[in-house]
C-alpha cells in the first residue's frame, strides 16, 4: 500500500496527478485545477483535533 | 492478504483491536464465551448503520446467552468514535480494523482487495475459540440477526457445545438440535448420538 512507486516530492517537481473521492460521492483530480493554485492539506485522521 | 474464507470447525488466532473509547478487545479475553464477530464494510453508511444499531439492541440478550457481539470495520478509532456517538450506542463495542489496514478481516477471508474494506458477515465463535457459524451476506443486505440469535439459543439450551462443526443446528421433536454437519455432507448427527461416542 505505501512505499511501492512512491516518490518524496521536492520543491520543482510536476506533482503527480491522482483522482479520489470527495464528499459527495464527487471525484476529483489534481488535473482538474489545472491553471490555479493549489493547496493540499493533509491530515492524518478524521475526527481528531489534529 | 488474500487469504481462503473461514469455514465451522477452524480455530481462530487471537486478536487485539481497539474500540471506540480507545480501549483494548481482545478475543482471548472472552473464552469461555461465545463472541459475534459482526464485520461490515465502512461507518456512516446506512446498512452498516441500521446492522450496528440491531446488534446494540440485542446486545443485552446476547450477553444473557453468553454472546458477546462487536462490530468490525477498517475506520480509525476516531472515526467509530464520533460513529458510536451519532448511532447512540452505549453497550455495543465497535472495533478498528484500521491499522494494519483490515488485517483481522484478511485472516479470515473477508477482506476486498479491490474497495479495501471488508465483506458484511456474521461469524460466531464458540467457548473455545471455534468457529461455528459463518455467513456472509450482499453488501446491500442487512444481516438476519435474528437468524444468528435462533441458532445461538439452539446451541445455548441444548447443551451442545465445543467441538460441533455445524453450520447449521434445528431443533428436534425432543427439542435437542440436530447440527448438519458442514459442506462436506456427512449427513445428520443429532445431539444424543453425538454423546454416546
Amino acid at each position: 500500500m505505501s512505499g511501492e512507486g512512491s516518490v518524496v516530492l521536492k520543491t520543482g517537481m510536476k506533482a503527480p496527478d491522482f483522482l479520489l473521492e470527495a464528499v459527495g460521492r464527487k471525484k476529483l483530480a489534481l488535473s482538474d485545477f489545472t491553471g490555479k493554485w493549489l493547496v493540499l492539506f493533509i491530515y492524518p485522521k478524521d475526527g481528531t483535533k489534529g | 492478504m488474500e487469504e481462503k474464507r473461514i469455514i465451522p470447525g477452524e480455530v481462530l488466532r487471537d486478536f487485539s483491536l481497539i474500540d471506540q473509547d480507545k480501549g483494548e478487545w481482545k478475543l482471548s479475553a472472552f473464552k469461555g464465551k461465545r463472541v459475534l464477530l459482526s464485520f461490515h464494510p465502512l461507518a456512516w453508511t446506512q446498512i452498516c448503520a441500521d446492522q450496528m444499531k440491531c446488534l446494540e439492541r440485542e446486545t443485552s440478550a446476547l450477553e444473557s446467552l453468553d454472546t458477546i457481539p462487536v462490530g468490525i470495520s477498517v475506520d480509525s478509532v476516531p472515526c467509530k468514535a464520533a460513529w458510536a456517538r451519532e448511532l447512540g450506542l452505549s453497550k455495543l463495542r465497535i472495533l478498528s480494523d484500521f491499522w494494519p489496514h483490515g488485517q483481522v478481516a484478511g485472516e479470515m477471508g473477508l477482506f476486498r482487495e479491490k474497495e479495501g474494506f471488508s465483506e458484511r458477515a456474521n461469524i460466531l465463535v464458540n467457548e473455545q475459540g471455534i468457529v461455528v457459524f459463518v455467513k456472509v451476506y450482499p453488501l446491500t443486505q442487512l444481516p438476519d440477526l435474528k437468524e444468528v440469535m435462533d441458532f445461538i439459543r439452539e446451541l445455548h439450551h441444548s447443551g451442545v457445545e465445543g467441538n460441533v462443526p455445524a453450520k447449521h443446528c434445528i431443533v428436534d421433536l425432543e427439542g435437542k438440535a440436530v447440527c448438519l454437519e458442514d459442506s462436506k455432507n456427512t449427513g445428520i448427527q443429532s445431539t444424543s448420538e453425538r454423546h454416546l461416542d
